[in-house]
Formats: C-alpha cells, sequence, structure tokens
C-alpha cells in the first residue's frame, strides 16, 4: 500500500514537472533573444562619440525580430556588435530569429497576438496585412522629426513607400539598387579556356561550349559521369531557375513586358516554350543531370565540389561557396586560379538585351509594431544607419577589432584596412567572412541600410566595395543586364484576395511543367507539356494573374517613373 | 404518508449510492490523482482548442478575433471541392493511405509473429531492437537514405546496371509511378518495429497451456499460429483496425514534402500537404482549418462505422 502510495506521487511528480517544462516563453522553436543591460556610464551620457552619436543618458532598448536563422549562428554573430553598442553607443540592440520559415512565423504571431516590437525583412504581402490589421505604426511624423537622414539618403526613394494618403508605415531594408548582377549562366572557365573560349553569346553556342567541355572531361578524377548543367529540388512558387533562363530571352524575373506595358507570365509565352525546348536538349543529350529534380542544395553542392559540371545557371555565390572555395583549400597551391565558374552574357537571337538582373529597389519591409513602447528610439537607431559611419558599422561590422575590415579613429576618420582591399581584390576566397561577421558584418544587425552604392564606391557589402578581377569581370560583362524592376517586383498580392490563391496554383502548375518538360523524351513532348500546362493555368486563372500584374505594373511605371 | 415513505426510501437509496462511489473513489484515489493531472492536460491542450475549429466557417485571417471575424458558412468546404486539385488530391490520399493499410497493416503483424516464432531470446532482443530503429529516425534522414538508394546514382540502380538488368539508371524518385509504392516501402520499413510492439506484447498474454493443448492435438507451428496466436491477438487487430481506418484520410506529410518534388507533385499532393501550402503558408487559416475539418470528420465517421460493423460482425469493438 505504502509503495502503491510513492509509485503513485513519483509518477505524478514526473508528469506535473514535464508539463511545465514544456511551457515556455516562444523559446521552443529555437529562438535567440538575447537582452542587454544598461552599458555606457553616467558619465558618458550626453557625449558625442566618434560616429557623432550622441548618447542616450537612458539605455536606448531596441528588439526586433529579423527573419529565418539559426539562433545559435544568430548569437555567434550579434554578441560582439552588441557589446559594443552597449558600451560606445548604450544602445542595447536585440535581434530575435527563429528557424522556421518567416512568413509561417508571422502568421502565427498575427494570430497569437505575441509579437515583437520591430520587424526586418518582412515581404510586402506581410506587410501590407500588418497595416491592414492597424498593427504597423504610422511612422510619417516619426521620420519627419527624427530621420532627417533617412529622408536625404533615400531622397526619391521615400515617396515610393508613402501610400494613397502620403502616410508612411513602413521603412526597407536594402533599399535601392545595387551594382551587380547575382544570377547568370556560368561556365567553368579553366575548362573554357581548354577548348579555345569560343564565342558563347547565344544559348546554341552557349550548349555548343558546354557539350565540347563536357566531351573533353567526361568524368571527374573518380571516374563519375560529369555534366554540362545540374539543379536542385526547387521548394518555392518563386523559380530561380525558370528566371535565369528566362533572362537568356528578354523575359524579366520570370514575366514577358509588351510594348504597352502589360506583363505575360512565361507560361504563356512562346519564349517560355524555347526556354523549355533549349533545356530538355541538355537532358536528351546527356548534358543534363537527371537527378535536377530529386536532389537537395546539398546534394548538388556535393557533385559540384567534385567537379561534376561544367556550367550552371544561377547565382554565383553558390558556385564559389562549391566551387573555387572548396578547389583552392584541397588543392592549395597547386590551385589554379581559373578554377572556377565564370558568369557569361547569353542572348537568344532577336532579343535586344538579356535580363538576368532584375532588381528590387524596394527592398523588404521594416514595420514598428504597435507594441512598440519607443518608436522615436528606433527610428533616431534607423536615422543613424542611414549615415556613412552608421552604414559601415551595421553593415561592415565593428571597427579596429581582430576580425574587422575597417578602422575608425576618435577623429571620425575611417579606411578599410589594406590587408583586406588586398585580399579582397586579389584573392577573395581566402577572405575570412566568418571573422567579419562575427565582429557583426554582413549586415547581421543592420535594419534600415539602403544597398546602393555609396560616394567612394563603397557598398553595405564589403566584398562588393572592393572586387578582385573575377568579380569585376562579372559586373563587367552584365553590367547591362542590370535593371530596376521595382514596379513589378514590389507589386504585392493582397492575402485575403483570391489571387493569392490563383498565384500559388499558376506557380505549382507551372513548376511542374517545367520539371516534365525538361525531362521530355523528345521535343514535340516538351513542347505539348509546356501547352497542356498553358492550358491548365488558364483555366485556374492565370489570366486574372496576369491582368492584376498588369495594371499594377502600369501604375507603378507612371509613379516611379521606370 | 405513502409518498413520503417512497420519499424517504428514495433519499436513502441515493445516500447508500453516493457513499458506495465514494468508497470506490476513496479506494481508487491514487489512479485518479494520476489521472486527473492528463485529463487537465488533454482538456487544454485537446479540448480546449477545439474551439478554433470554428474559423473553418468564418472568414478568419491571423490578428482578428476569432468572434469578430464574419461568417462565410460552408465558403471554404465548397472552394475545396470545387478547387482543380481536389481529385487529384483524393485520390493520392486515398492511394497512399490505401496502401499503408493493405500492406502496412498486416507488415507488423506477420513481423510480431515470426519475431515471436524466434527461440534463442538474444537473437530475439536484438531483431527487436534493430527493428525498432528506423522509427527514431527523422523523416529528413529517411528523405536523404531514399536519395542515396534510389537516386540515378544511387545504389539499386547501381545493381540492376552491375546485373545487366538495365542499361540505363531509373529515375525512381522522379517519376510519379513508383512515388506511392516507394512511400509505402519507406512507412513500412520506418514503422514495422515499433509498429510490432503491441502484438508482441499481445502474444506474449496468450496462455501456454494452449500451446501445449494444440501440440497434444497435433498442430505444428503453423498452426499454433493460425489456430492459437492469431486468435489470441484478434482483439488487438480489430482495435487498432478500427483506429487504423480513423486514420485512412492522414496519409502523410512531412514525407511527402521530402520525399516529393515538381515531377511527382501529381502523385504526392495528399489533405494535408495542400493545406499546409494554400493554408497555413497563404496565410488562409480558415481555409486550412475547413480541408482539415473535413478530414477530420470523415475520419471520426469511419471509426464509428467500423466500430459499428465490427461490433455485429466480430462482436468486437472499442466503443
Amino acid at each position: 500500500m505504502k509503495m502503491k502510495k510513492v509509485i503513485a506521487l513519483a509518477v505524478i511528480s514526473a508528469m506535473i514537472f514535464t508539463a511545465f517544462c514544456g511551457c515556455g516563453q516562444g523559446s521552443g522553436s529555437g529562438a535567440s533573444s538575447v537582452t542587454g543591460d544598461g552599458g555606457a556610464t553616467a558619465a558618458n551620457a550626453g557625449k558625442t562619440n566618434e560616429y557623432g552619436w550622441k548618447l542616450p543618458s537612458k539605455t536606448m532598448v531596441i528588439n526586433y525580430y529579423g527573419g529565418q536563422e539559426s539562433p545559435d549562428d544568430c548569437k555567434k554573430y550579434t554578441t560582439a556588435m552588441k557589446d559594443y553598442l552597449l558600451k560606445n553607443f548604450n544602445v542595447s540592440l536585440n535581434k530575435t530569429v527563429y528557424d522556421v520559415d518567416m512568413n509561417e512565423k508571422l502568421n502565427l504571431m498575427l494570430s497569437s497576438g505575441d509579437y515583437p516590437e520591430c520587424i526586418v525583412g518582412m515581404d510586402w504581402n506581410t506587410a501590407q496585412k500588418w497595416k491592414d490589421q492597424g498593427k504597423a505604426l504610422d511612422l510619417t511624423s516619426l521620420v519627419d522629426k527624427y530621420g532627417p537622414n533617412i529622408k536625404a539618403k533615400m531622397g526619391d526613394y521615400y515617396k515610393r513607400y508613402l501610400d494613397e494618403s502620403g502616410k508612411l508605415y513602413w521603412l526597407a531594408y536594402l533599399w535601392g539598387v545595387g551594382n551587380c548582377v547575382d544570377y547568370a549562366p556560368q561556365i567553368r572557365w579553366d575548362w573554357y579556356q581548354e577548348i579555345g573560349s569560343p564565342d558563347i553569346s547565344t544559348p546554341e553556342k552557349y550548349y555548343n561550349a558546354l557539350k565540347a567541355i563536357t566531351a573533353k572531361h567526361p568524368t571527374n578524377s573518380q571516374g563519375k559521369k560529369t555534366y554540362a548543367l545540374g539543379l536542385w529540388k526547387v521548394t518555392t512558387i518563386n523559380n530561380s531557375f525558370t528566371n535565369t533562363f528566362g533572362g537568356m530571352w528578354g523575359l524579366k524575373h520570370g514575366w514577358k513586358v509588351n510594348a504597352d506595358n502589360s506583363v505575360t507570365h512565361w507560361l504563356d509565352t512562346n519564349e517560355g516554350i524555347e526556354m523549355a525546348k533549349y533545356v530538355n536538349q541538355f537532358y536528351r543529350d546527356g548534358l543534363f543531370d537527371p537527378d535536377s529534380f530529386t536532389m537537395t542544395l546539398d546534394e548538388w553542392g556535393a557533385k559540384a565540389s567534385a567537379e561534376r559540371y561544367t556550367g550552371f545557371v544561377g547565382s554565383w555565390w553558390v558556385t564559389g561557396t562549391y566551387g573555387n572555395e572548396v578547389w583552392k583549400k584541397k588543392l592549395g597551391s597547386s590551385f589554379n586560379d581559373n578554377m572556377r565558374f565564370v558568369h557569361v552574357d547569353v542572348t537568344a537571337p532577336g532579343v535586344k538585351q538579356s535580363t538576368f538582373g532584375p532588381v528590387n529597389g524596394f527592398g523588404s519591409a521594416v514595420i514598428l509594431t504597435d507594441k512598440c513602447k519607443n518608436p522615436e528610439d528606433y527610428i533616431k537607431w534607423f536615422n543613424f544607419e542611414n549615415t556613412d559611419l552608421g552604414a559601415n558599422l551595421v553593415g561592415w561590422g565593428i571597427p579596429n577589432d581582430t576580425g574587422s575590415v575597417w578602422t575608425l579613429n576618435k577623429d571620425g576618420k575611417w579606411a578599410v584596412k589594406d590587408s583586406v582591399k588586398k585580399t579582397l581584390t586579389e584573392n577573395e576566397a581566402t577572405f575570412n567572412y566568418d571573422a567579419e561577421q562575427k565582429e557583426g558584418g554582413e549586415c547581421e544587425m543592420a535594419m534600415t541600410p539602403g544597398c546602393a552604392p555609396r560616394d567612394g564606391g563603397y557598398d553595405i557589402w564589403i566584398n562588393q566595395s572592393f572586387k578582385d578581377k573575377w568579380k569585376v569581370r562579372k559586373d563587367t560583362t552584365l553590367k547591362n543586364d542590370l535593371f530596376d524592376f521595382t514596379s513589378f517586383l514590389s507589386i504585392s498580392i493582397p492575402s485575403d484576395d483570391p489571387l493569392a490563391d490563383i498565384n500559388q496554383q499558376v506557380g505549382d502548375i507551372a513548376n511542374n511543367a517545367w520539371a516534365k518538360a525538361i525531362t521530355a523524351r523528345t521535343s514535340d513532348e516538351c513542347a505539348q507539356i509546356i501547352t497542356d500546362a498553358r492550358a491548365a493555368a488558364q483555366k485556374a486563372g492565370i489570366g486574372k494573374l496576369e491582368q492584376f500584374y498588369s495594371d499594377n505594373y502600369k501604375k507603378n511605371v507612371t509613379k516611379y517613373g521606370k | 404518508m405513502a409518498s413520503l415513505q417512497a420519499t424517504s426510501t428514495r433519499r436513502t437509496k441515493e445516500r447508500q449510492a453516493r457513499g458506495k462511489r465514494w468508497a470506490k473513489l476513496k479506494n481508487q484515489r491514487e489512479l485518479w490523482i494520476i489521472t486527473v493531472v492528463m485529463l487537465i492536460w488533454v482538456a487544454i491542450f485537446a479540448y480546449y482548442p477545439m474551439f478554433g475549429v470554428i474559423i473553418a466557417f468564418k472568414k478568419y485571417y491571423p490578428g482578428q478575433s476569432f468572434l469578430a471575424s464574419p461568417w462565410v458558412g460552408f465558403k471554404y468546404f465548397q472552394q475545396f471541392f470545387a478547387s482543380n486539385d481536389f481529385l487529384k488530391i483524393m485520390r493520392n490520399t486515398l492511394a497512399i493511405s490505401g496502401l499503408n493499410l493493405l500492406f502496412g497493416f498486416p507488415a507488423p503483424i506477420i513481423l510480431a509473429l515470426l519475431i515471436n516464432e524466434v527461440t534463442r531470446k538474444p537473437w530475439k532482443r536484438f531483431v527487436q531492437t534493430v527493428s525498432y530503429i528506423p522509427h527514431f529516425l527523422s523523416w529528413v534522414v529517411v528523405a536523404s537514405l531514399a536519395y542515396t538508394f534510389l537516386g540515378n546514382e544511387g545504389l539499386l540502380n547501381q545493381v540492376l546496371i552491375n546485373m545487366h538488368v538495365i542499361g540505363q539508371p531509373i529515375n525512381y524518385l522522379g517519376e510519379g509511378k513508383y512515388f506511392w509504392g516507394i512511400i509505402t516501402v519507406a512507412d513500412i520499413w520506418k514503422e514495422i518495429g515499433w509498429g510490432s510492439i503491441i502484438y508482441l506484447s499481445a502474444i506474449s498474454g496468450i496462455d501456454d497451456e494452449l500451446y501445449q493443448a494444440g501440440a497434444v492435438d497435433g498442430l505444428g507451428r503453423f498452426g499454433m499460429v493460425w489456430h492459437i496466436t492469431l486468435p489470441g491477438i484478434m482483439n488487438t487487430i480489430v482495435l487498432l483496425w478500427i483506429l487504423g481506418i480513423g486514420d485512412i484520410l492522414n496519409a502523410g506529410f512531412e514525407q511527402q514534402l521530402l520525399l516529393g518534388n515538381e515531377l511527382t507533385r501529381d502523385f504526392y499532393e495528399v489533405i494535408d500537404t495542400y493545406a499546409y501550402r494554400y493554408g497555413l503558408q497563404l496565410g488562409n487559416y480558415s481555409y486550412g482549418t475547413a480541408v482539415d475539418l473535413m478530414k477530420g470528420i470523415i475520419s471520426v465517421s469511419l471509426v464509428f462505422f467500423t466500430n459499428w460493423f465490427t461490433r455485429k460482425k466480430l462482436d468486437l469493438a472499442i466503443l
């Protein structure tokens, strides 16, 4: 009997204990949120530091949700900056992240009513939803009073963020047009030179060159087959591969812009069929990795690192990370600097200009929510971010430290370290990005800076401020591909609009058709798949989607001037 | 007078009944103390949130109040039934869960019967333990293993090519016609060991004397299984069958998202993945809730129907 009571008590205690263990404050999905105590001493209060920042008498606390990131990484990369800001600015800057999709998390936050004071990096659909629900503060008078640098820096861009009544409910993270094209066709440069560097300015010539290289290098050093092209599984309706291939045919972000500024989805265009048939040719000739639609990015990366691809159509950082950076580490002194993927400009016949570089100058949204107790503090901080020194700090990290990329003296004079300039311009693969990020660089805690180049050619990204010969080559080759497509990319579909469902359905149909068309056995079958998908998309309502985007694009072109 | 006596008698009986109930409660107090904690947990985490299904009938968006959102009636249910993908989703859901029931349901029973026949205890324990391990692997790991095994350069293709069974690799993960088979096999591989535990436990409850009597009657090993073991665990089988039928619209979620891809979308999209993509991801919680509520109602109805059916035919039921 006594034993029975003891066991019962033990079981009850265990259950109650575990039940309470499960209760917590948002830590289940791995949040990282570090709050700070008061930093600078009372003696420093009111003084102006070398950045021109006047230290507040009371610690300024800024809490924000920064999107999807590993909380462990966030902690690693924000600790030094947090301490620095507390000590030198009397600002406690606290970034919270969760390792879950940002939009899903924001929806849950909105429904639970548990959300932070500031959110950075929202897409514009979601920002609109928060504004419509009255959760986003009106910032107009606050920016007028506390944010002169914001308005000065943004210039004409500022007006783009005002709503129909002239009010401002959001600012932007990484607004403006940068100076580099990120996505384009690429070719393995040393192998390309081996075959005599032929002209690869058209899709057919690009195909021929890749075919010749693959014939010359049919297997890698382990005897595994090489391919001209390989992709990985896409899980979003926005397919960067169709967008980039479409650039060869003048499609902009997967859309055709017609003479009257109406827009047509690639699935509804002849260019879309040409694009699919082109890639299908790679597949039928055994030059396209058949695992392209089943493998993840990591699996693709393993193959890329094993030198199994002679070309790629996509971003430069992926082929850098899995390509030349890996080979440099592996081969050491026998590494040949031409062993890398280089962006090339490929334009289909009859197309005036390839369009690999559409830019959304809108950036992503930053809002202050109705839970923000001291919105003027946030605006003051954003105002500081929009100075040169502020942009340096939040973009490049803290100065004068071991891993820092720049120096700042007490008089406010700053300079990028010579060693950093040399490394970035001569041997970027050896640049220690991890050290820079640990100092808060790579925009780890940036909230509202722009990404357009500043005076002197400086950029929010240190590796865009000093480019090695490969980046210079890329930006020179693709300079005409870069264009401001804000008028289109800033269009958002309200989430309670039936068009949101149509958008998802059309995206599903398009991605499904793309995959099937590329892996078709014949060119006619490929074209038929796209035609059938077009009919399915029309049934799903692609016409309404195109009408919506056309109307809004025309409106924005009038509003923004381009 | 008579009525007063009747009332008094009734009250005495009520008092006696209350006394008996209280005595029973006092006698079982430890069990009740343990149960009360779980009942509170179930009430808070399983029953209280059910109030939220109301949003299936309202135009609710995150940030609004459940009660303040406007009523839309059966709009989202109609939207789902009328959607272009409805038939495909239902086909995929029923096919995948049907295959799971057809092959996945008997598999742990067969494994349990086989393990039960193993006489060497260390070997029996080893086999049991090894069979449980896949249950603890996440679907992310299983998907990665599937790619390694079934990819174009995977083990299976290499073996078949080396044996000259095929000349070119088969894109198992990229062809829709293989998807249902792959996901069924993966599911069975992952859960067969864990699922066999309950059957092994039921088998261990069968009286040894029955086996002795069977041996005397001349039954061989197969006969013992057919005439003694299986009937002995029939209650457990029927119980799990009834619950399994209720899961017929639960074809999975994680495994579809991880093993599926654009080439197999026509075969992998099921109710749960559809509700996730069109409901949760688009912030259209009302639509997602309506789809899942429909699924839940059908599942519960199937459970009750199967329960009634087994009670009528087999005199076995859980409710």
